[in-house]
């Protein structure tokens, strides 16, 4: 079978309280502490593992530590330095029926940059699973608009039925490889 | 052609060389050519190559090489129930519609409600079409009372001829001849006018009466005809024949007489063009009538220079007078109660009015009388041919049940003199109380085999008037309606088709709810259609042509290694693979390994399946790696105990086996005599076998080359002095043997000492960030993920460190559930160790100077670590070293792979 490598990196699950971060995550990592830790601590570690083709055939293994950030403003003013430091992407959530989630993604988006620089970021819009339920109040361009600052691209999510999920964790992990100056077959 | 390319003409032969200058318009010619050679090489280098699906072979670096089909096109393929698009292989669209056209297809999947009916136009909702009338179209005349009118004028019979009832009225003139105006000198005299006799045309008789008349621009302008002697017109009525002529419109006419000395006039009458019969109420002359004087037939008008008006046949008589009303008449039981909404209650005649002379008018009236109250409806039985209908709505009267008296009658109205003459029918009376309610089709959950995207819903139905109708669906992917995975219904309320945006799902449920306010009309539902679409649930396959080493490389072929394939296979998809080499089919395993094959014709397949209509699996590319014997790439030596250090006293032999591989780790060769053996060793020697002899003490080397290439390998050797060996060995045996006892007793005591009061369990080398560099347990299998471990460890000191700040980060030490954890900060890292048991009272030191160790080593490793794990390849051996039961030493700073 090809060479495997492996490469171990950090990103950060950013956005506002009860967008669904943690729910939109949950059944595509491996999850070893309660949810409790990310009110009492502020942050809670769960692990991702992606594997990429590369051109020369080989296989590269990505282990991703996702470190779930408490949706508060005012801790992500507090333990930012410590929780942001050393990440490698940014994972922004919004959720589709509250339009004010996705501009305070700005904040959130500029606070992890303050700390680690420019990284690549992906928008996932949640709960895109009721959008027949309830009125939705804005769309792809203000999406456009509001993730084009960071060239991030977005998806739809749906934590209840874990639509483009995966896709997601495979566009970050990609972005992240590409600013490394790796190459993966996408 | 002053310049030309050689080919057979030039000096050189085949070659293309230029044997003439050319001019200066072709030297610009050639440098286009040249120019446009080069864009089109740039252009050939920087577009992707043609896609093509014939297999393409290319060489991999460890003597392997790897066979890849693309699926861009069905070349070189064989394609059964896939599609090949957008360079993927995927299971196709099906398209599947779900059409109800008929009644018996809505009933036959899912349930109307008992206010519906079905019919063959479709639903609708059910009515009570029986007719309460008895005997409504007159066959037998019974229970019918044919009831003449009060005075007899109008009577009502049933025509057993026409099964009709029938109403007629017939009386005769009551007029007589006054004056027949044939001769009127001396008789009557013109007013404002001259009057005279003209015999042409007369309406009657041999003459008739002229006026030629002119009338002022000023109101109140007449002329007339006056009759010179008094007159007594105790009749009530005058009638007479009026001819206005010359163009003298507008007129009126009346007449005037005085009854002793009043003037009395009658109401002005407009007339028209033509002859026409003007009747004068004479009672407007007053009550006595018998001396009328100066009485005068006037016509009125104004601003008219010359006209004149001729009348004839004057005649007089009493006017017959009445409005009397013929009925027929039955009693009805009304057993139920039924809405008094509009609609509930209907009454329905066919009438006819073949003759109606002589009369004022004739109308038709039906009336339904209770206890409950009354009410009647009128219309106009005017004279004209055939038969037309009437409805009268009774819903207001009707509504309670109980005993109703249905009537419908003909009411005549004469004012006249002449002849009159009435003939009214009315048959196919009928009295229904529809009584239609609301209603509600539900289907059942339609399956539709697998889940689908819904593409439009075409409805079928009439709704107008009074009545609604709206059509619903919704979808789910199970069979209980409302369950969760249902969707919200999607309302359509006009026919037509529409583009469906229900979410896609394996149920479809349906619900039209029809409603009416005129209890009498009812919505009609005819057709429903839904298209949808599913991926095909046929599995589906591709398979390729057999392919054929090349002749040029069946030599040195081996066998086929793996077969890979770049695909999606979405839950719920699969895509299975099977190789073969034209004669068989065997499948390949998840791990795509085929390293049992060694045929030089293969072929492949690719078996496409889903259980969710939604999705497919795509097939984009398939690899067949097979290997081969290549040249010579590395010499690799063995001996017994490898990879222990050889260690060997003098005079002693070590056996080397040396076999050279190619990139692919292929034996090439392992025979001894193709190597070629040295060793610096100048007392020992090693044979052409591999074959070594010690020579002198001291360590040495053992080199092999295999011959014909450079490629050689080398060892290390020490060699032991024989002497020292056996001396050590034997001569001192009493005393090694007693040390090697004591020793063993004493580590095994110091081991079991150590692992009863303490141990290490884990070492954690962790990055500043949270990633886990490194991890050392001493157990089998760890508890929880590392990785994650060392990046909630991290936040947690992060929060302790920002919780506190004068804490400043130098916490080293923390108990918990037994286990007691060191930590140590490096500046690129940190250091975990996880103790079960008594911690040694030197651990922190140990550990600390572990830490200085290791940033030593491996400190510009840490700061520029990307992740990869083989940049700290070094660190495990390293850290071993720490977990052990003994004190930790720090090593001379290392040379390996740390960097």
């Amino acid at each position: 079978m090809p060479e495997m490598q492996r490469i171990k990196t950090k990103v950060c699950l950013v956005g506002e309280a009860a967008v669904g971060k943690t729910s939109l995550i949950r059944r595509f990592v491996q999850d070893d502490f309660e949810d409790r830790y990310i009110t009492t601590l502020g942050a809670k570690v769960s692990k991702r593992e992606i594997v990429f083709d590369m051109p020369d055939r080989k296989k590269l293994q990505m282990d991703i530590t996702i470190w779930d950030i408490m949706g508060e403003k005012g801790f992500r003013d507090l333990l930012k330095e410590a929780f942001f430091h050393g990440a490698k992407g940014v994972l922004a959530v919004a959720d589709l029926t509250r339009y004010s989630t996705l501009k305070e993604l700005d904040d959130w988006v500029q606070g992890v940059f303050k700390v680690v620089g420019e990284i690549p970021v992906v928008y996932a819009i949640n709960k895109i699973d009721l959008k027949d339920e309830v009125m939705i109040l804005y769309g792809d361009k203000e999406i456009g608009e509001a993730s084009r600052a960071f060239e991030a691209p977005f998806f739809y999510t749906s934590a209840k039925t874990g639509e483009n999920v995966e896709l997601l964790f495979q566009r970050l992990g990609t972005m992240v490889l590409k600013r490394d100056g790796i190459s993966v077959a996408s | 052609m002053e310049g030309s390319w050689a080919g057979s003409r030039g000096k050189w032969g085949g070659m293309a060389v230029l044997v003439q200058r050319p001019s200066r318009a072709h030297r610009f010619d050639a440098i286009g050519l040249f120019a446009l050679l080069a864009v089109s090489l740039l252009l050939a280098f920087l577009t992707p190559p043609v896609r093509g699906d014939l297999p393409t072979e290319i060489e991999n670096r460890d003597a392997s090489r790897t066979v890849t089909w693309t699926m861009g096109t069905a070349a070189g393929l064989a394609v059964q129930g896939v599609d090949l698009a957008g360079g993927n292989a995927s299971l196709p669209w099906t398209a599947h519609n779900l059409s109800w056209d008929r009644p018996g297809e809505f009933a036959a999947n899912g349930s109307l409600d008992p206010t519906l009916t079905m019919g063959a136009a479709g639903i609708a909702l059910r009515a009570d079409t029986a007719n309460h009338i008895v005997d409504g179209d007159f066959v037998s005349g019974t229970p019918w009372t044919f009831e003449p009118s009060a005075h007899g004028n109008v009577s009502a019979a049933w025509d057993t001829g026409t099964a009709t009832a029938v109403f007629r009225h017939d009386s005769p003139k009551t007029e007589s001849s006054w004056d027949h105006l044939d001769v009127n000198a001396g008789v009557w005299a013109g007013v404002n006018g001259v009057a005279w006799t003209n015999t042409t045309k007369p309406h009657e008789g041999t003459g008739m009466l002229g006026l030629n008349f002119s009338l002022g621009p000023g109101p109140g302008a007449w002329a007339g005809v006056q009759h010179l002697a008094p007159v007594n017109w105790s009749s009530d009525r005058m009638v007479v024949w009026v001819l206005p002529s010359n163009s003298s419109l507008p007129l009126t006419f009346n007449v005037t007489a005085y009854v002793g000395a009043t003037l009395y006039g009658t109401a002005p009458r407009a007339l028209v063009a033509g002859w026409q019969e003007v009747s004068v109420d004479l009672t407007e002359l007053g009550p006595v009538r018998d001396a009328l004087i100066s009485l005068t037939l006037r016509v009125n008008g104004q601003g008219i220079p010359s006209g004149t008006v001729y009348v004839d046949d004057l005649r007089l008589g009493n006017a017959k007078q009445f409005e009397e009303t013929a009925r027929v008449r039955q009693s009805v039981v009304k057993a139920n109660a039924t809405s008094p909404a509009l609609g509930s209650g209907v009454v329905r005649v066919n009438w006819s009015t073949p003759t109606a002379t002589g009369i004022v008018r004739v109308i038709g009236i039906v009336n339904v009388t209770s206890t409950s109250g009354s009410i009647l409806r009128t219309f106009s039985a005017a004279p004209g041919s055939g038969w037309r209908p009437f409805f009268a709505d009774v819903s207001a009267t009707t509504a309670l049940p109980g005993l109703y008296e249905v009537s419908v009658g003909i009411d005549v109205i004469a004012d006249n003199t002449s002849v009159s003459s009435v003939e009214a029918r009315i048959d196919d009376v009928s009295l229904v109380f529809p009584n239609r309610h609301n209603g509600t089709y539900l289907s059942n959950a339609v399956a539709l085999g697998t889940a689908s995207e819904f593409l439009g819903v075409t409805w079928a139905f009439d709704a107008s008037g009074p009545t609604t109708l709206w059509a619903a669906l919704r979808t789910g992917n199970d069979s209980s309606p409302g369950s969760p995975t249902w969707s919200a219904w999607q309302f359509w309320t006009a026919a037509g088709t529409y583009a469906a945006t229900l979410p896609s799902a394996s149920f479809l449920q349906a619900r039209v709810d029809l409603t009416t306010t005129n209890a009498s009309a009812s919505p009609n539902l005819a057709a429903m259609a839904v298209a949808t679409r599913h991926r095909s649930m046929q599995s589906g396959s591709v398979a390729s042509g057999v392919f054929t080493i090349p002749a040029a490389e069946l030599a040195t072929f081996r066998n086929w290694r793996i077969l890979e394939a770049r695909s999606r296979t979405p839950a719920g998809t699969s895509i299975s693979f099977a190789i073969g080499d034209g004669t068989y089919w065997k499948p390949v395993g998840s791990d795509g390994n085929i390293t049992d094959t060694n045929s030089t014709m293969i072929r492949w397949s690719a078996t496409l399946a889903t259980t969710n209509g939604l999705v497919t699996p795509t097939l984009e590319r398939v690899d067949l790696v097979y290997e081969y014997l290549g040249l010579p790439a590395r010499v690799e030596l063995r001996w017994p105990g490898w990879p222990s250090p050889i260690v060997v006293p003098s005079g002693g032999v070590v056996r080397f086996t040396a076999v050279a591989l190619d990139a692919g780790s292929h034996v090439i060769s392992k025979e001894p005599n193709r190597f070629d053996w040295n060793t610096n060793d100048s007392h020992g020697q090693v044979g052409i076998d591999g074959s070594y002899r010690a020579g002198e003490a001291g360590d040495h080397i053992v080199n092999v080359t295999f011959v014909g290439t450079t490629l050689s390998a080398t060892v290390h050797v020490r060699v032991l002095a024989a002497g020292t060996w056996i001396d050590a060995m034997i001569g001192y045996a009493p005393y090694w043997l007693a040390v090697l006892t004591l020793g063993a007793v004493g580590y095994t005591g110091y081991r079991f000492g150590i692992r009863r009061t303490s141990s290490i369990d884990d070492v954690f080398l962790i990055s500043k960030d949270g990633r886990l560099m490194m991890h050392n347990t001493r157990r089998m299998r760890a508890d929880r993920d590392a990785d994650i471990l060392s990046g909630m460890l991290t936040a947690i000191l992060s929060f302790l460190k920002d919780a506190d700040p004068e804490e400043n980060g130098e916490l080293r030490r923390f108990e918990v559930g037994g286990k007691t954890t060191l930590l140590e900060r490096g500046p690129h890292a940190y250091l975990v160790a996880v103790y079960s048991g008594k911690v040694p009272r030197r651990a922190g030191k140990n550990l600390r100077r572990f830490m200085t160790s290791l940033e030593t080593n491996f400190g510009d490793a840490f700061a520029r670590w990307s992740g990869d794990p083989e940049d700290l390849q070094d660190l495990k051996a390293f850290t071993g070293r720490f977990v052990s039961p003994f004190r930790f030493r720090p090593p001379r700073r290392m040379n390996g792979r740390a960097s």
